[in-house]
């Protein structure tokens, strides 16, 4: 079991993603933007982060650049279905920035989960 | 001019000429640049995203620009259409053998080969620079074009962000 954190502004994906998690016995916690999760992932310890990439006002790519620098900052899972940049775009730059696995939506439950397996087994790092 | 001097402009010349080489380079195989991209989505993406309206998404263009291109490439059978691994009823694009063939001799690994050679540092180092600039410039054009991102319309089960972004 992994303590992962969902950032994610569609209440309803943001429902739907924890409740995947939370099948396959994950402690899940969520936010709905870009400062919640530097504001979580600086006040507690995750396992694991699945996060858009497109959010208003802070977006994906700004959260890794802002705990680029975090000591224990966990992997991360970007997810993408496009919007004022395109998927592709905001999937690299994710990547570029440290993201461990990504996801272009739409996906499925199995997709999900190997994308969050894989990144909870990469040891990579940008530090 | 900015504290930097000439510099950000020579830099936008060596960024523009790269844009430009790439462009020139996409034109092989019988190809197009967008035809060599949705060569690499389907190699690259999840297989649910595998769809004209997921290539739409990753391309940021219109369905009927996708449908075109993903026209383009049934006819060179270069792709096809399969069936999705989870669900019976979903049509998805997917590579044919000859498709991933003509993938490997991708025009933009140029481009990667000569990034490989760079030190692990140095390549991370360019990443950060480039993805900050290219996430700026996206912005800074989308404020200018009054673009906002999409909204989702609905999702299916779980089968996430069928719509959305």
């Amino acid at each position: 079991m992994a303590r992962i954190l969902v950032i994610e502004d569609h209440s309803d994906f943001r429902d739907t993603l924890s409740a995947m998690l939370r099948s396959a016995d994950h402690d899940v916690r969520s936010g709905c933007n870009g400062r919640d999760a530097i504001d979580m992932l600086g006040s507690e310890t995750y396992d694991l982060l699945v996060m858009d990439v497109l959010m208003p006002e802070v977006d994906g790519i700004e959260v890794l650049r802002a705990i680029e620098k975090m000591p224990l900052r966990p992997p991360v899972v970007a997810i993408s279905g496009g919007g004022v940049l395109p998927a592709s775009l905001a999937l690299s730059l994710a990547s570029a920035l440290g993201a461990s696995a990504v996801l272009f939506k739409p996906f499925y439950r199995q997709e999900l989960m190997e994308a969050v397996n894989q990144a909870l087994c990469s040891e990579r790092t940008l530090h | 001019m900015t504290a930097n001097g000439p510099l950000p402009h020579a830099v936008a010349d060596v960024v523009e000429h790269i844009g430009r080489r790439l462009q020139k380079l996409a034109y092989s195989e019988s190809l197009n640049p967008a035809q060599w991209t949705l060569l690499r989505f389907l190699a690259r993406s999840n297989p649910s995203a595998r769809t004209p309206s997921g290539f739409a998404r990753f391309h940021l263009t219109t369905k009927s620009a996708a449908t075109q291109t993903i026209d383009a490439l049934l006819r060179k059978k270069l792709i096809r259409t399969g069936t999705h691994p989870h669900d019976q009823r979903a049509k998805l694009l997917e590579l044919t053998p000859k498709g991933y063939r003509v993938l490997r001799r991708d025009p933009r690994n140029i481009l990667v080969t000569a990034l490989e050679k760079l030190p692990e540092a140095d390549l991370l180092h360019l990443a950060r620079l480039t993805s900050a600039l290219a996430h700026d410039l996206y912005l800074a054009d989308g404020r200018a074009s009054g673009r906002t991102p999409t909204r989702p319309e609905e999702h299916h089960g779980t089968h996430i962000g069928d719509r959305g972004p």
